[in-house]
């Protein structure tokens, strides 16, 4: 599928599938399914050799990749991290399809007024109060006093309605008012909506006369309105009820209900006129049930004449209405292309809404009641447990069939340090690249909001964590990885295999010799000896494939070889963390003084309390682990230049 | 034609203007008024014209939620209620905007023509499917798709327009009686599964209109946006094998417009506030199949078309599309339009890195007058036919015996149909080919004075053209007329209403 690029982007899959319950139906047979069409995944052939890899892709390839990353689907079942929710029981992402919301409270968004619910529904969803909303431009209007008006009248009535964002004004439809307070209720009068509302009811009184008149019986009345199949079940069906359901063609209705379709047979509820005409009986009950003999409308709104004349010889766009705007102000004005006959509409309620799991009815959001406030009494949030990923680094253009890197940062929200496991199907529908994962396994730090600003007073060097200061270090670490990617495009001839390409995984003495050439390096290198520990930590750590590590910042390296040019290249990503559980139930407390972080070594699987490597005094914690997919797009893929 | 007079008595022709069948019904209504079905609540009749319209009980949810889906426009709204609460464009992309952007290539020249092949790919791309819910090619319709559009918009329906709960309505669908299966499945599957309502009724659309006129026969013309349907009521039974239907609608239209633009118009760059046109660099004009976007023509076509009282006659049977033109050029009495719209959008989230600038589009008047032809001509090139010759044909296939009651009582609907002066035209263009052509002259010839609009008849355009199948829908759900009702418990036995399945005969 050929589409235009997208921007690039990190979207996280939400594993529901709410819609889909009766999929089975709806799926044509024969047509497989996305997922059966899929490879099962990923051994570790390709993966890097090391052993927590291979734990990690093992424990992936019980799973298939959701969703095809070429399909459209794709654009609606992956979702930024900021609009999805975590359920804390499913230890799930949960999106805004699979939680279940209820309305918690109304208010106006304008003057933030708690409407309660009885008023809500007699006020059709709109503030009741002084809120309008521009007919131009939607915004919300102001009331304005002007004393100084000329004419006697106009003095009379100093308020007005102004929009502060395009000027309009209320004044220019002639609308004005004596009280500063109850615009509604003022307006209302004027209101000229009020011809469809008594037309519908002079409708819906004459069907029912209709219908009451074609009542056949005492019994036909009581069950009637009482349900639905009790009026079906009820041989007494007059021709115009049965004429009201649903019936198409000939079969009239049977075929809407073909269990209790008897009803719909009967000869009155026969199409056919002639049949009709022909039957003494059901000729008498056409005549007494017709309504067009009766129905007189009480109001009539012409086809308006002007607006053809103004069209022709209109010259420009003023004070010609647009769709939205006709849309917006309801049933009279829907014909009306002037904008200057429209009114100011009265600004639609919001309402604050709880949501709740699909799957275990846990609440994930509930919100103050207050209009006023923001905050949050529930909020489980994705933000506050899954790792964020960004894209760090991303060539500008990928090149097919060559080999080249980009950095992923995982920033961990939680108040304990986390394992993060990657992994990469091996094979699946949709692949447009192979994708080399540096780092399988790696540890990101917990979050902690003095660390993030205080310089680290004893940086111990031991690999995996020490925390390294970046500055003065991005430019070596950018000499690295371009060094490498400028080799990787000045080799010619076939194109680079997986697994023996020069530069793929970077050994120390692989990664020596394009970086040690590199000037940058250079310059680096004549700096202190403190920048010269650094910079060997960091290339230490990115022999690990781990480009840089922060607070609770773990950035790590991953290598991308496009097989063919596409406008976006987009892979999915298995993600495993540990999530900790802190304090869960007091049945811990006596665990307390050794329950603690988790170690590095915490396996993916585990649901116990850890007690490796202890700090005192920690709450009670449990770790489990959770998985979700990634799809990344990396951006464009374009032919390599004939070399 | 005795028996044609008894149907005409029995309907109770209007221009009639017998007294006979009306005082019946008020002495009837008269002795009947004193009792009130369980159904309504003797309140109901009382608040009817309250000023805010406050309909049935405050608290209650025994009012369906109505929903008409079509596939450019939602409308949803309460039944009892005389308009629905919003009516929702379909048009506009969800998340993603696909915008033709730059390939990357070293050299800037080849960069350049590339970049006009992908603006010209991505626009035939969007004219092919369109920005729509569905489109008629209804074998691409991708089901996952689907659903999570649908989802999607039902969740705003349901959360922010109506804020009601679900699982406490029933849920009233218009039912276009040529509504693709797999789309009316997929409606009843999110609704029942994603917002778990309790129960749907279904009513067909062209019945459901016709009761906004007050009446339960006549021809109900469809004019929405993928096709025409002319469909045949007699006693608000849909005779769907009598339907006659078009791809001639606001798509078609839309795209014959943006046709006529492409090779009519050019595009004058405007001097931006502030500036000097000619100290600034010139811009480089954006070539007009990137300005013309669909939401550009379809503010076009909703602002400036309208259809031309004057009927196109042409000397030779088989005017050539030059001809045409230049007849449509010479006769028009339309001004040209000037019609500004900047570049990039503002909306485009791309245009705060580029300068913006506002160029001028002159829209001629004589295609904003005559753009609209092809509804009333159709396409041969394309064979469809136009709309007048789709309600002809729809009379002729209908029961010799109906056909007076209907060519009295056409009713016309849809979004489409409320160009200005489209009703006076379709009279005007009906009775010429009644009159002209031979095909319908021979069978229908008689009729030609008779053709009457049921909204002149009556409550004109009081509910306008688009919503009044809504209204009808909203007017039967308050009638608490029982529909044949799915509940969500028995959907998976109960089969969704659908008139191509064999019945039990």
């Amino acid at each position: 599928m050929t589409a235009a690029p997208l921007p690039v982007f990190v979207q996280y899959h939400c594993p529901c599938h709410p819609l889909v319950q009766a999929e089975h139906e709806l799926r044509p047979a024969g047509e497989p399914t996305p997922d059966e069409t899929e490879a099962p995944t990923a051994t570790s052939e390709d993966g890097p050799a090391d052993n927590e890899a291979e734990a990690a892709i093992d424990g992936l390839s019980a799973d298939v990749v959701p969703v095809n990353p070429t399909s459209d689907v794709l654009v609606y079942q992956t979702h930024a991290l900021c609009s999805l929710y975590f359920c804390e029981d499913c230890l799930q992402i949960r999106c805004g399809q699979c939680v279940l919301e209820e309305i918690t409270g109304y208010y106006c968004p304008n003057c933030l007024f708690e409407v309660p619910s009885a008023s809500v529904k007699a006020e059709k969803n709109q503030c009741a109060r002084n809120c309008f909303e521009c007919p131009c431009c939607f915004h919300s209007l102001t009331v304005v006093e002007d004393p100084t008006a000329p004419t006697e009248s106009a003095r009379a009535q100093p308020f007005y309605l102004n929009c502060a964002f395009c000027r309009w004004s209320s004044r220019e439809i002639g609308v004005a008012f004596e009280k500063q307070t109850g615009l509604a209720a003022q307006l209302q009068k004027r209101d000229q909506a009020q011809a469809p509302l008594k037309e519908f009811d002079h409708l819906r009184e004459h069907f029912e006369a209709v219908l009451r008149a074609n009542q056949p019986s005492a019994t036909g009345n009581n069950s009637y309105g009482s349900s639905a199949t009790g009026m079906l079940g009820s041989p007494h069906t007059s021709s115009f009820l049965s004429s009201l359901r649903p019936a198409y063609g000939t079969r009239a209705g049977s075929v809407y209900s073909p269990a209790r379709g008897s009803v719909l047979s009967s000869p009155a509820s026969v199409h056919s006129p002639g049949s009709y005409l022909n039957s003494p009986d059901t000729a008498a009950t056409v005549s007494s049930v017709t309504p067009s003999a009766a129905y007189q409308a009480l109001h009539r709104a012409p086809e308006p004449e002007a607006v053809v004349g103004d069209l022709m010889a209109r010259t420009d766009l003023r004070d010609l209405a647009t769709r939205e705007q006709r849309d917006r102000q309801g049933p009279t004005a829907t014909t009306s292309y002037a904008l200057s006959k429209h009114w100011p509409r009265r600004i639609a309620l919001r309402s604050k809404r709880a949501k709740r799991c699909r799957d275990c009815r846990h609440i994930l959001i509930k919100p103050e009641p207050k209009a006023q406030a923001t905050r949050f009494k529930i909020k489980f949030i994705a933000m506050n447990f899954v790792p964020n990923v960004t894209i760090v680094r991303n060539p500008v253009v990928y090149y097919s069939n060559r080999p080249t890197r980009f950095v992923l940062r995982f920033v961990n929200p939680q108040y304990h340090a986390t394992q993060v496991t990657l992994a990469v199907p091996d094979d699946y529908a949709g692949r447009a690249a192979r994708i080399t994962v540096m780092a399988p396994a790696f540890q990101v730090g917990a979050y902690n909001d003095i660390w993030e600003y205080e310089a680290h007073p004893d940086e111990d060097e031991s690999d995996e964590e020490g925390d390294v200061d970046d500055d003065g270090n991005y430019s070596a670490n950018d000499m690295a990885l371009d060094g490498e990617a400028d080799d990787g495009s000045d080799v010619t001839g076939p194109p680079l295999d997986y697994g023996d390409g020069p530069h793929l995984i970077p050994s120390p003495s692989g990664a020596d010799g394009p970086v040690a050439n590199t000037p940058g390096y250079i310059t680096a290198a004549a700096a202190s000896a403190v920048a010269l520990r650094k910079r060997r930590q960091r290339r230490r750590l990115l022999t690990q494939g781990i480009y840089e590590r922060k607070a609770n910042e773990t950035a790590v390296v991953l290598e991308a070889t496009p097989l063919g040019p596409i406008s976006n290249l987009i892979f999915p990503l298995h993600v495993t963390f540990d999530y900790v559980l802190e304090g869960l139930s007091d049945d811990y407390d006596d665990e307390a003084e050794e329950g603690d972080k988790v170690s590095k070594g915490g396996t993916p699987d585990t649901s116990t309390p850890d007690a490796t490597e202890g700090e005192v005094g920690k709450p009670t914690t449990t770790t489990q682990a959770c998985s979700f997919w990634l799809y990344i797009n990396l951006g464009q893929v374009v032919d390599s230049p004939a070399s | 034609m005795s028996f044609l007079n008894r149907l005409r008595s029995a309907i109770g022709d209007p221009s009639e203007a017998t007294t006979g069948p009306v005082t019946g019904l008020t002495s009837r209504l008269g002795s009947t008024s004193a009792y009130s079905p369980s159904g309504f609540s003797p309140a109901t009749a009382g608040l009817g014209s309250s000023s805010v319209g406050r309909r049935f009980s405050v608290y209650g949810t025994e009012d369906r939620v109505v929903l008409d889906i079509g596939s450019h426009a939602l409308r949803c709204g309460f039944s009892g209620e005389p308009h629905p609460r919003q009516v929702i464009p379909l048009y506009h992309d969800l998340r993603w905007n696909p915008r033709p952007a730059l390939p990357f290539t070293a050299d800037p020249q080849t960069a350049r023509a590339a970049a006009a092949v992908v603006a010209s790919e991505v626009f035939d791309q969007r004219r092919e499917t369109g920005q729509a819910l569905y489109s008629l090619r209804i074998h691409e319709l991708d089901p996952d798709r689907l659903r999570h559009l649908l989802a999607h918009y039902l969740r705003r329906v349901f959360s922010e327009v109506l804020m009601t709960d679900p699982k406490l309505r029933k849920v009233l669908i218009c039912d276009a009686p040529l509504c693709p299966l797999p789309l009316k499945r997929a409606v009843a599957e999110v609704l029942f599964a994603q917002f778990e309502v309790s129960a749907l009724v279904y009513f067909p659309t062209p019945s459901l209109a016709l009761l906004t006129a007050g009446t339960t026969n006549g021809l109900v013309i469809d004019c929405g946006h993928l096709e025409t349907t002319v469909v045949p009521v007699f006693e608000s039974h849909a005779l769907i094998h009598h339907t006659r239907t078009t791809p001639v609608a606001g798509r078609a239209l839309g795209i014959h417009l943006q046709d006529l633009l492409l090779t009519h118009t050019t595009l004058t760059a405007l001097p931006t506030d502030g500036t000097d046109i000619d100290s600034a660099l010139t811009p480089v004009l954006p070539s007009l199949e990137e300005v013309l976007t669909e939401a550009v023509v379809e503010d076009i076509k909703t602002r400036l078309l309208f259809a031309s009282p004057v009927h196109a006659g042409f000397a030779e049977t088989n005017p050539s599309a030059d001809d045409r033109t230049r007849w449509y050029r010479d006769t028009t009495t339309a001004a040209d339009t000037t019609y500004t719209l900047t570049h990039p959008s503002p909306t485009d989230s791309t245009s705060t890195t580029l300068p913006r600038q506002r160029y001028a589009l002159v829209v001629p008047g004589w295609i904003r007058e005559r753009a609209a032809e092809i509804l009333f001509r159709g396409d041969e090139e394309q064979d469809m036919a136009g709309i007048p010759n789709t309600i002809l044909d729809a009379l002729l296939r209908a029961p010799i015996d109906l056909r007076q009651l209907l060519s009295t009582s056409l009713l016309i609907v849809g979004g489409t149909a409320m160009l200005p002066n489209f009703a006076a035209r379709l009279h005007l263009e009906l009775q010429h080919l009644l009159l002209h052509q031979p095909r319908y002259r021979s069978a229908l010839r008689h009729l030609a004075e008779h053709l009457e609009f049921l909204d002149d008849k009556t409550n004109g355009q009081l509910f306008s053209r688009n919503l009044r199948v809504w209204v009808g829908g909203s007017l039967m759900g308050s009638l608490r007329c029982p529909g044949a009702e799915i509940s969500r418990t028995d959907f998976n036995e109960q089969p969704l209403p659908d008139w191509t399945a064999p019945g039990e005969v």
